[in-house]
């Protein structure tokens, strides 16, 4: 979030016991205290999310300006560790507390300016770099002025204070408690992954009266099982995010990541069609593109988004509902836009048909709609993007995984995605391959794995093949949760695998 | 004030069982981004950032912490928690991390980028000025919906100490720019770029190099271009040879060797992001890599490079060594933990880092494909019948760097060793080891290119590396090529 930057499984308790007895590792010291003074406690921390404070700095900034502008004040703390040989391999801590500030003169002109330094001369500096990029800013075109503030309160989301609580000893001995799962079922495996935890804040002011911000926490992971003896070796994946730290389970992900690493070397399978069943991780890869190809408003208004011919019309299987919903509880939920515009739950596809596109303030100015509090931050490149759903969410499905197979009869599994990229926008048609878990499936079973393969498919031509959705429904956030989609697995019924590669 | 907080965050971060211990403190780091879309300003923005990172290792892991707030007391309770972090990471494993010695740790040096013009010194009247020229020549047709100049300038001033004893302090300055237009017809979205796409070309210096670039003066062509490309035929089918220009065989070195040659993925260390390499560690003199025509250096002395740097941020000098040499795997691109784990006497010195705020990776330096001594037409008179491709559209590869496929903005048939019609939408698709086997040539110094690239990503959390790649036009045989639609 910050400018400078840029499951469901069973709830079983960490197998720390087990972990206790493991030969490698240290025993994780689950009940010892943390050492007297080592780290202070939130009460003694000076510095904590303080939304309040975050406020009075935009004001400061705002006054400072004189004129019309909006500004954000973030403060992101987060925690990221690294796994990767079977160890915690990069631990990370960072705090950042950022103001940008775009500033609006006459005609439409607007520069931004972004800065760390929240002393005053610091912020005297942001103020007058912001004027002066205005000063001599082309006019942006169609510029309605800075959003009013509008009825209502700031909605809630929920937050959960552990994510600035937990003791940094701890969250090693829960990576340790899972290294020790995977250990124990699958012996010498490679294990690979990422724990993210962290609260973001955000406070959003402008000239015209808007004073808005949320705090929210949240935590994600990964876990990647390998065999490397195998030839080629052989992963599982495993994957979750939530608001709610207590939610992503490392043992849990642990097991599904065991339970998905095949025991067996991959054979190959050759390039063709294919019908899939295709996990969240791989949904999620789908959605994401799909986002920045079509559904926002600068797509369209450069005519190269699907949404141009097809707004209101029939796309998708209507199997596949999706909206942008900032509010699901199993993702990680958000208040507000970069504007400071509350958010609302808007349909994507609807029975099938395609709705409109997402707006900011500006865009949807010129599309004479209303806002769906899609706004970007102004300051970040990605910005340049336009407006973008973040929170897409798909209605889940009432298919187990059992079923999910059967529905799939003879196909690929296909657990994630890897490199994808665009080779036709306005086709939605997309590139990239399969990764760490990919499987053959004859019967409705699984039979074995295979080497990995690439693909060159349409986004809109897979969902409109959908012909069963999973009833697992996990969020898919990335590292600091700004995307957090909320998908489930489905069968399509075609998709086309172009090449296949030696693992 | 800087030099207090250093040796505050070393001071606290020095506690009984750390071996090792750096800090950077990073600031100002200025980044101003320009871009002009269709008359207006996309964007216009001026970013400051400061803030310091501590590392600490203990005897069998590491700790990172970072904070914004460049307070004495932020400082230790940022320490303190590095410090932390590799206790818990001491928790998860019985085995040392080993580190590589370091015999020329630079003691009080100061580097700054040469540069004729300190782009931050011209005025924004100018550079909006440019833009707007440029982008505005871009409409030269209707079907040019959308027209964008952009300028990227980016400063960064570093001060680095460790309990070795090693301190540098370095201004680098990084500049890029470009212009793209996008054609939109029946169906189909055509975009033409100029130096190159993806922002443009980047280099280590001054405005100098913006104005040597001449935008306004490429633009008409790029907008006719792209106009163009919406009614040529698509790129045939096959197995054909295939002539990539610099700047997509600059990328393509980027991807199928800078990356696999990256000792951390090499070492399965990437494994759950970035993902590893088919290369295997112990391959060096051994593996077949490619003709006898592909020789790779990493260099961090390139003048100019995007990868060019005095020191590391381990403290190691950057420096320039063979990644592949006539053919054969010569190489790897190191830090000083993974030169420790393969037995090398010392780091290759590319453990670089995002800002402050993130901890120092395995990055490519100038990853530089030797140029060859065929001219440009000679190596397009060696072609009976093939394709001509330029300028990066889509890039993916595989985790372990084998099996990608590339998409271009421009392709051209050459037939009988000329280049003829346009054709839309190529690729070109193989797999690493066999793709560069099939190198005959590569062209001359004199259509030899440094290009900057500004958006390599990495790690977790992510970080985006600045990178160079030389590369002259090359030469493949009996390529697996194909047209989008």
């Amino acid at each position: 979030m910050s400018p400078v930057a840029r499951r469901r499984a069973a709830p079983k308790k960490p197998a720390l016991d087990r972990a206790r007895r493991s030969s490698r590792r240290p025993a994780p010291a689950r009940s010892r205290p943390a050492p007297r003074g080592a780290r202070p406690s939130p009460r003694e921390d000076p510095s904590q999310p303080d939304l309040k404070a975050g406020l009075e700095v935009l004001d400061r900034v705002l006054d400072l300006v004189g004129g019309d502008a909006d500004a954000r004040y973030y403060d992101d703390r987060w925690i990221t560790l690294r796994c990767a040989d079977s160890r915690l391999y990069q631990p990370h801590a960072e705090l950042t507390k950022a103001v940008s500030l775009r500033v609006a003169l006459s005609g439409g002109r607007l520069g931004v300016a972004t800065t760390t330094d929240l002393t005053p001369e610091g912020l005297r500096r942001l103020a007058e770099g912001a004027k002066a990029l205005a000063s001599v800013a082309p006019p942006v075109e169609g510029f309605p002025g800075f959003a009013e503030d509008v009825k209502g309160p700031t909605p809630s989301v929920p937050f959960s204070r552990r994510v600035l609580d937990e003791d940094l000893e701890r969250l090693g001995d829960r990576l340790a408690g899972a290294f020790s799962v995977v250990e124990e079922s699958l012996g010498p495996a490679r294990i690979s992954g990422v724990f993210n935890q962290g609260a973001s804040l955000l406070a959003v002011a402008n000239s015209r009266g808007l004073r808005r911000g949320f705090l929210r926490s949240a935590a994600q992971a990964s876990l990647l099982t390998e065999l490397p003896d195998r030839d080629p070796p052989v992963s599982g994946w495993s994957e979750g995010a939530h608001w709610d730290p207590a939610k992503v389970d490392l043992v849990a992900l642990a097991r599904e990541a065991v339970a998905a690493t095949p025991r067996v070397a991959p054979r190959a399978v050759e390039p063709g069609k294919y019908r899939v069943l295709l996990m969240g991780p791989a949904v999620s890869e789908l959605m994401g593109h799909l986002a920045w190809l079509g559904l926002g408003a600068h797509a369209v208004e450069e005519g190269w988004s699907f949404l141009v011919e097809g707004r209101g019309r029939s796309l998708v299987a209507p199997s596949f509902e999706l909206t942008d919903d900032p509010f699901c509880s199993v993702g990680v939920p958000s208040s507000i836009d970069f504007e400071g515009m509350p958010h609302r739950a808007r349909p994507i596809f609807h029975e099938g048909v395609a709705q409109g596109a997402a707006h900011d303030h500006l865009t949807a100015s010129r599309a004479k709609v209303p806002s769906t509090s899609n706004a970007l931050p102004p300051e970040a490149h990605f910005g340049e993007m336009g407006p973008l759903p973040l929170h897409l969410t798909m209605a889940p499905g009432d298919h187990d995984r059992t079923e999910l197979l059967k529905e799939l009869k003879q196909g690929i599994v296909v657990t994630r995605f890897w490199y994808v990229r665009a080779v036709h926008p306005g086709r939605t048609i997309i590139t990239g391959m399969t990764r760490d878990g990919t499987y053959w499936v004859e019967n409705g079973e699984v039979q074995h794995p295979i080497r990995n393969l690439r693909f060159t498919e349409s986004i809109l031509e897979t969902l409109a093949g959908v012909e069963a959705v999973g009833e697992d429904r996990r969020c898919f956030a990335d590292e600091r949760a700004f995307t957090s989609p909320v998908l489930s697995p489905l069968v399509s019924r075609s998709f086309t695998f172009t090449s296949g590669t030696s693992f | 004030m800087v030099e207090d907080l250093l040796e505050a965050a070393l001071e606290a971060a020095e506690r009984p069982g750390v071996r090792f211990a750096d800090v950077r403190y990073v600031g100002p780091r200025r980044y101003q981004r320009f871009a002009v879309k269709n008359g207006s300003a996309e964007a216009l923005t001026d970013s400051f950032e400061a803030g310091i990172g501590v590392r600490v290792l203990r005897e069998r892991g590491w700790g990172f912490a970072a904070t914004s707030e460049a307070s004495l007391a932020s400082v230790r309770l940022t320490a303190k928690r590095a410090e932390r972090l590799a206790r818990a990471a001491e928790r998860t494993t019985r085995k040392s991390v080993p580190f590589a010695e370091e015999t020329e740790l630079p003691k009080g040096r100061h580097f700054e980028t040469p540069m004729r013009e300190d782009p931050f010194a011209v005025s924004t009247e100018e550079k909006v000025r440019l833009l707007k020229e440029s982008e505005a020549a871009l409409h030269t047709h209707p079907s040019v919906r959308s027209g964008k100049a952009s300028f990227t300038l980016w400063q960064e001033e570093k001060w680095y100490r460790s309990i070795e004893g090693a301190s540098y302090r370095t201004r680098l300055t990084h500049v890029g720019g470009g212009i793209e237009a996008t054609a939109v017809g029946e169906g189909e979205v055509q975009r033409r770029s100029y130096p190159t796409s993806f922002g443009g070309d980047f280099a280590q210096a001054g405005f100098e190099f913006l104005r040597e670039m001449d935008l306004p003066g490429h633009a008409v062509e790029c907008g006719r271009t792209a106009n163009a490309l919406l009614t040529a035929p698509s790129c045939p089918r096959g197995e054909m040879d295939l002539v990539l220009a610099s700047d997509q065989l600059a990328l393509q070195v980027h991807e199928s060797v800078g990356h696999a040659t990256e000792l951390d993925r090499v070492m399965a260390f990437e494994a759950g992001y970035a993902g590893t390499s088919f290369v295997r560690a112990s391959e060096v003199g051994q593996l077949r890599y490619g003709s006898s025509a592909m020789t790779i250096e990493a260099d961090a002395t390139s003048p100019g490079g995007l990868g060019t740097f005095p020191w590391d941020d381990e403290g190691v000098p950057g420096r320039s060594y063979p990644l592949v040499s006539k053919g054969v795997l010569a190489g790897f691109l190191s830090s000083r933990e993974t030169a420790a784990r393969q037995g090398l006497p010392r780091s290759g010195g590319t453990a670089r880092a995002d800002g402050w705020a993130r901890t120092p990776l395995i990055r490519m330096t100038n990853i530089n494909l030797t140029a060859g001594d065929r001219s440009r037409e000679e190596l397009l008179r060696g072609v009976q019948d093939g394709v001509y491709m330029e300028t990066n559209r889509s890039w993916s590869i595989d985790d372990k760097r084998l099996n990608f496929q590339f998409g271009c903005e421009l392709g051209r048939r050459i037939v009988r060793g000329e280049l003829g019609e346009l054709v839309r939408n190529p690729l070109y698709s193989g797999m690493t080891p066999i793709f560069w086997n099939t190198l005959e040539a590569t062209s001359d110094r004199s259509t030899w290119h440094l290009w900057g690239l500004p958006n390599c990503g990495k790690g977790q959390p992510s970080q985006i590396g600045h990178v160079g790649h030389g590369a002259p036009l090359g030469l493949f045989r009996k390529t697996r090529i194909g047209g989008a639609a």
